[in-house]
C-alpha cells in the first residue's frame, strides 16, 4: 500500500435506517488509486460510487475497514484546503454570482483570490459571459460546469467529480471531456469520476472499476493503455470500441 | 432511579426557562423585601389561589365558555366560505381577493368598533373571536380544497363522480388538516381575545376581575389571574397541536 | 377577456361591492348610530381641524411604537435565535418559551408589564412582543435551512466554524427571515394599538377608546380604518421587500 494516493482497505459502508433496521450500501471495497492517477467509477444506480466519493471527501466514515488519503486521514486533505470535489447536485450557492460562487474556496482557504486564474477557467468551461450571473440564471448544464470550475479552481490534490457532466448535451460533453482530459494531463491530479457513460470514463480514465449492487462491490477492473493519447482521434480507433462495448455489456448484465 | 434521570433530563430541557422564569420571580420578591401588595411570591399565589377556588372558578369557566361559541362560529363560517368560493368561480372573483387583504387587518385592534356597533355584551365577546378564527379557517381550507391531487381526482372523474361527490369523498377529508390548522391557530388565541374584550368593555369574566382587582390593588389576583389565563391558554394550545398531530396525520 | 382581466375584474367588484354596502348600511342607518356611512365619516373627521389634528398626532405616536418596537422586538428576537443555534442545549427550552410567551393573552400580564416599563412603555413594549416572537421563529428555523449539499461543500472545502456560520448558515436565513419580518410588521402595529390600551398618554389605541368611550362613532369609524390601513400598509411592504431581497437568496 503506497503513501500517497487514495487507498480502501476492505471498506464496509452500512447505514442504519428507522426502526433499527441497516442497510449495506458496500461491502468488502479494496482500492487504491495511485499519485496522479485517473481514476472511472462505473456501475448502476444506487450501488454506491456516490458514498465512495463521500467518504474519500470525508463526509461519511466507513462503518469497517480502513481508508487513507496520502497516507493520512481524508480530513487532513480537507483541513490544507487541497481537495477538489464537484457534486452530482452542483451545490452553487443561489445569493452569489458565477464569478463568486468560484471564487469561494480561496475565502474559505483565507488565501487571496487570483481573479485572473477564475476568469481562465471560466473561459475554459465556457461561461466567461456568465461571470456576474446568478445560478438561477443558468441552465443545469451551466451550473454544473461552474461547479466543476469551483472544485478545480485551487488546483486541488485529489479531485473528486461525481456525474458532473450528467446534465450536459452530447456536443458540450465532449469538449468538457477534451478540456478535462488537457487539465489532467498538465496538472496530473489524482482524480476519481462517477460516471453513467462508459465511452466516457474509456476516454478519460487510465483504469475503470465497475461496481455491482447489493451489496455494493467491485466487480471488474480494466486497466486502459491506449496507444493514442486522449484527444480527439482515440474514439474512433477500434480498440477503443472494443473496451467500451465490453465494458456497456458488463454493466448491462448486472 | 435509572429511568428518573432521562425523564427529569427531558423535562428540564424543555422547561428550564419556566423554572428560571419562577425562580427569578421569588428571586425578586425576596431580595426587594416586597409585600404581598408590591410583588407577591409564586408560593403566596399559589395558596391564595387553592384558598380562593370559587373566586377564579366562575370568571375563568364564564371566560373559555365565550370563547367555544365564538371559535366554533367562525370556523364554520370560514369553511362553508371557502367551499363556495371552491365550487363557484365567480364567488372566488368577488371575494378572494378582498378577504385576502383584509386577512392582515387586526382583528383585535378592531374590538372598540365592534363594541360600539354591538354593544357591551356578551354577542361582542363572540363576534370578535368568530372574526378571529374565520380568516385562517378560511384561507388554510380553500387552500387545501385546491390543492391538486392530480391522480386521485382523476379517478373520481373516470368514474363519473359529480362535483359534489368528488367535494364530500375527497376533497373535505383532504381539508380536514387546513382546519385542523386554522384550530391551532385560533383557540389559544381566543381566551386572549376574550378577556382583552371583558377588560376593556367591563363585561365579566377574568376580564373584569383584572380591571376591578387593579382598582382594589389586589395585586395577589392580579398575578393569579395572569398564572390562571397561563396555564389555561397553553392547555389550549397543547390541546390543539395534539388534535393536529394525532388526527392530520391520517388525512396526509 | 383574459382570465387574468376577468379575475382583476371580478376582485375590483368585489371590493367595490363591499364598500358600497358599509356605505349604504350607513345612510339608511341599517346598523343604528353606530355604523357611520363611510364617506361621511372620513369627510367630517378630515374637515375638522381638530379632530384631523388629533388623528395625525395619534398616529405619529402609533408608528413611533410600532417602529420602535419592531427594532428592538426584531433585534431581540434574532439574537435569542442565535442563540439558540449556537448553543443547541439552549433548543428546546427557548422554542418552548416562545410558543408559550406567544400562547399567553397580553392582556392578562398587562398590568404586570405595565409595573415593569410604565403605561408609556406599554405600546413599545407590546409591539416588540409581537414583532419578536415571528423574527425569533423565522431566525430558529431559518439558520437550519441549510440545504445539505451547500453544507457538504463547506465540509469538504475545509471551512471553518466560523466561515460556515457567516457564509452559509446566514445567507440561507434570510428567506426565512424576511418571511418573519411581513408578519413582524403588522404584529407590531397590533402589539402597539393593544398596548396603548392600558393608559398611553396618546396613539390610536387611545384615540379608539376615547372615542368609543364618548360615542363619536365617526371619529371611532375613522382611527379603525387607519390602523387597519396602517397594518395592511405595514405587512405589504414586507411582502414587497420579501419579493425584491428573497429572489436572491431562494
Ligand atoms: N445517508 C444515507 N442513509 C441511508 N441510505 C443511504 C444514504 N446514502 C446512501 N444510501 C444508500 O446507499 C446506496 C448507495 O447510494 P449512492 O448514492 O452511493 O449510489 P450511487 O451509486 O451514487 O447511485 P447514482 O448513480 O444513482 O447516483 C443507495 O441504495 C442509497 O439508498
Ligand atoms: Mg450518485
Amino acid at each position: 500500500m503506497s503513501a500517497s494516493g487514495i487507498s480502501l482497505d476492505r471498506v464496509e459502508k452500512t447505514f442504519s435506517l428507522e426502526k433499527r433496521k441497516t442497510f449495506t450500501a458496500l461491502k468488502d471495497v479494496t482500492l487504491d488509486v495511485a499519485q496522479g492517477e485517473f481514476l472511472a467509477l462505473l456501475g448502476p444506480s444506487g450501488c454506491g460510487k456516490s458514498t465512495i466519493l463521500r467518504m474519500v471527501a470525508g463526509l461519511e466514515e466507513p462503518t469497517a475497514g480502513k481508508l487513507a488519503v496520502n497516507g493520512r486521514g481524508p480530513r487532513e486533505l480537507v483541513n490544507e484546503h487541497r481537495l477538489g470535489v464537484a457534486f452530482q447536485d452542483h451545490a452553487l450557492l443561489p445569493w452569489l454570482t458565477v464569478f463568486q460562487n468560484v471564487s469561494l474556496p480561496y475565502q474559505l482557504a483565507k488565501r487571496p483570490v487570483d481573479k485572473a486564474r477564475i476568469d481562465d477557467l471560466l473561459e475554459l468551461v465556457g461561461l466567461a459571459r456568465f461571470r456576474d450571473a446568478f445560478p438561477r440564471q443558468l441552465s443545469g448544464g451551466m451550473r454544473q460546469r461552474a461547479s466543476i470550475a469551483r472544485s478545480l479552481v485551487l488546483k486541488p490534490e485529489v479531485l473528486l467529480l461525481d456525474e458532473p457532466f450528467g446534465a450536459l448535451d452530447a456536443v458540450t460533453r465532449r469538449r468538457m471531456n477534451l478540456e478535462l482530459a488537457r487539465i489532467w494531463s498538465e496538472e496530473r491530479t489524482t482524480t476519481v469520476l462517477v460516471t453513467h457513460d462508459v465511452e466516457e470514463a474509456v476516454f478519460l480514465a487510465q483504469r475503470v472499476v465497475v461496481l455491482a449492487a447489493n451489496p455494493g462491490r467491485i466487480r471488474h477492473e480494466e486497466v486502459l493503455s491506449f496507444d493514442t493519447a486522449r484527444t480527439e482521434g482515440l474514439e474512433r480507433t477500434d480498440e477503443f470500441h472494443h473496451v467500451v462495448d465490453r465494458l456497456t455489456r458488463m454493466l448491462d448484465a448486472s | 432511579m435509572s429511568k428518573v434521570l432521562p425523564v427529569l433530563g427531558r423535562i428540564l430541557a424543555r422547561g428550564w426557562p419556566i423554572i428560571v422564569l419562577l425562580l427569578a420571580w421569588d428571586l425578586v420578591a425576596v431580595v426587594n423585601g416586597y409585600t404581598d401588595l408590591l410583588l407577591p411570591r409564586p408560593l403566596s399565589v399559589a395558596s391564595y389561589v387553592s384558598n380562593n377556588v370559587a373566586k377564579f372558578a366562575e370568571p375563568t369557566f364564564i371566560t373559555v365558555a365565550l370563547a367555544v361559541p365564538g371559535t366554533i362560529l367562525g370556523l364554520a363560517v370560514g369553511c362553508v366560505l371557502a367551499i363556495l368560493v371552491w365550487y363557484s368561480s365567480i364567488l372566488d372573483g368577488l371575494i378572494t381577493p378582498t378577504t385576502s387583504v383584509l386577512q392582515a387587518v387586526p382583528v383585535v385592534a378592531m374590538l372598540p368598533v365592534i363594541g360600539r356597533l354591538v354593544g357591551y355584551n356578551e354577542i361582542t365577546v363572540i363576534v370578535i373571536v368568530m372574526l378571529l378564527s374565520f380568516f385562517p379557517a378560511f384561507v388554510l381550507v380553500l387552500a387545501r380544497l385546491r390543492q391538486a391531487n392530480g391522480s386521485s381526482e382523476d379517478v373520481f372523474r373516470v368514474f363519473g363522480a359529480s362535483r359534489w361527490t368528488t367535494l364530500a369523498r375527497l376533497l373535505l377529508p383532504q381539508a380536514v388538516p387546513g382546519l385542523l390548522a386554522a384550530i391551532r391557530m385560533t383557540a389559544p388565541f381566543a381566551i386572549g381575545a376574550v378577556i382583552l374584550a371583558q377588560y376593556l368593555l367591563s363585561i365579566g369574566g377574568l376580564g373584569q376581575l383584572i380591571t376591578d382587582s387593579i382598582v382594589r390593588s389586589d395585586t395577589v389576583t392580579v398575578w393569579a389571574i395572569a398564572c390562571i389565563t397561563s396555564i389555561v391558554s397553553i392547555i389550549v394550545f397543547a390541546l390543539t397541536k395534539r388534535l393536529e398531530d394525532r388526527v392530520a396525520v391520517r388525512f396526509k | 377577456m383574459s382570465s387574468r382581466g376577468k379575475k382583476i375584474l371580478l376582485g375590483i367588484l368585489g371590493a367595490l361591492a363591499l364598500i358600497l354596502a358599509a356605505e349604504l348600511i350607513g345612510r339608511l342607518g341599517l346598523a343604528g348610530k353606530a355604523w357611520p356611512a363611510p364617506s361621511d365619516a372620513i369627510f367630517s373627521v378630515l374637515g375638522n381641524k381638530l379632530n384631523s389634528a388629533l388623528l395625525f398626532r395619534s398616529l405619529g405616536a402609533t408608528l413611533v411604537s410600532a417602529g420602535t418596537g419592531l427594532l428592538i422586538g426584531s433585534v431581540a428576537g434574532v439574537a435569542v435565535g442565535f442563540l439558540g443555534f449556537l448553543f443547541p442545549v439552549l433548543r428546546p427550552g427557548l422554542d418552548q418559551t416562545a410558543s408559550i410567551l406567544n400562547t399567553i393573552p397580553l392582556v392578562a400580564l398587562a398590568p404586570l408589564l405595565i409595573t415593569l416599563v410604565g403605561p408609556q412603555g406599554m405600546s413599545v413594549l407590546t409591539a416588540a412582543l409581537g414583532a419578536g416572537f415571528a423574527m425569533f421563529v423565522a431566525t430558529a428555523s431559518g439558520l437550519l435551512a441549510v440545504s445539505p449539499a451547500h453544507s457538504d461543500f463547506f465540509t469538504v472545502s475545509g471551512a471553518s466554524r466560523l466561515q460556515h456560520i457567516i457564509r452559509l448558515s446566514l445567507p440561507s436565513a434570510v428567506p426565512s427571515l424576511l418571511g418573519g419580518l411581513t408578519l413582524a410588521g403588522s404584529g407590531a402595529v397590533l402589539g402597539a394599538v393593544l398596548g396603548e390600551w392600558f393608559g398611553a398618554p396618546s396613539g390610536l389605541g387611545v384615540l379608539m377608546i376615547s372615542s368609543m368611550q364618548n360615542f363619536q362613532v365617526k371619529l371611532l369609524f375613522v382611527v379603525a380604518l387607519t390602523a387597519a390601513l396602517v397594518s395592511l400598509l405595514a405587512f405589504y411592504t414586507m411582502v414587497a421587500i420579501q419579493k425584491l431581497v428573497g429572489r436572491r437568496f431562494a
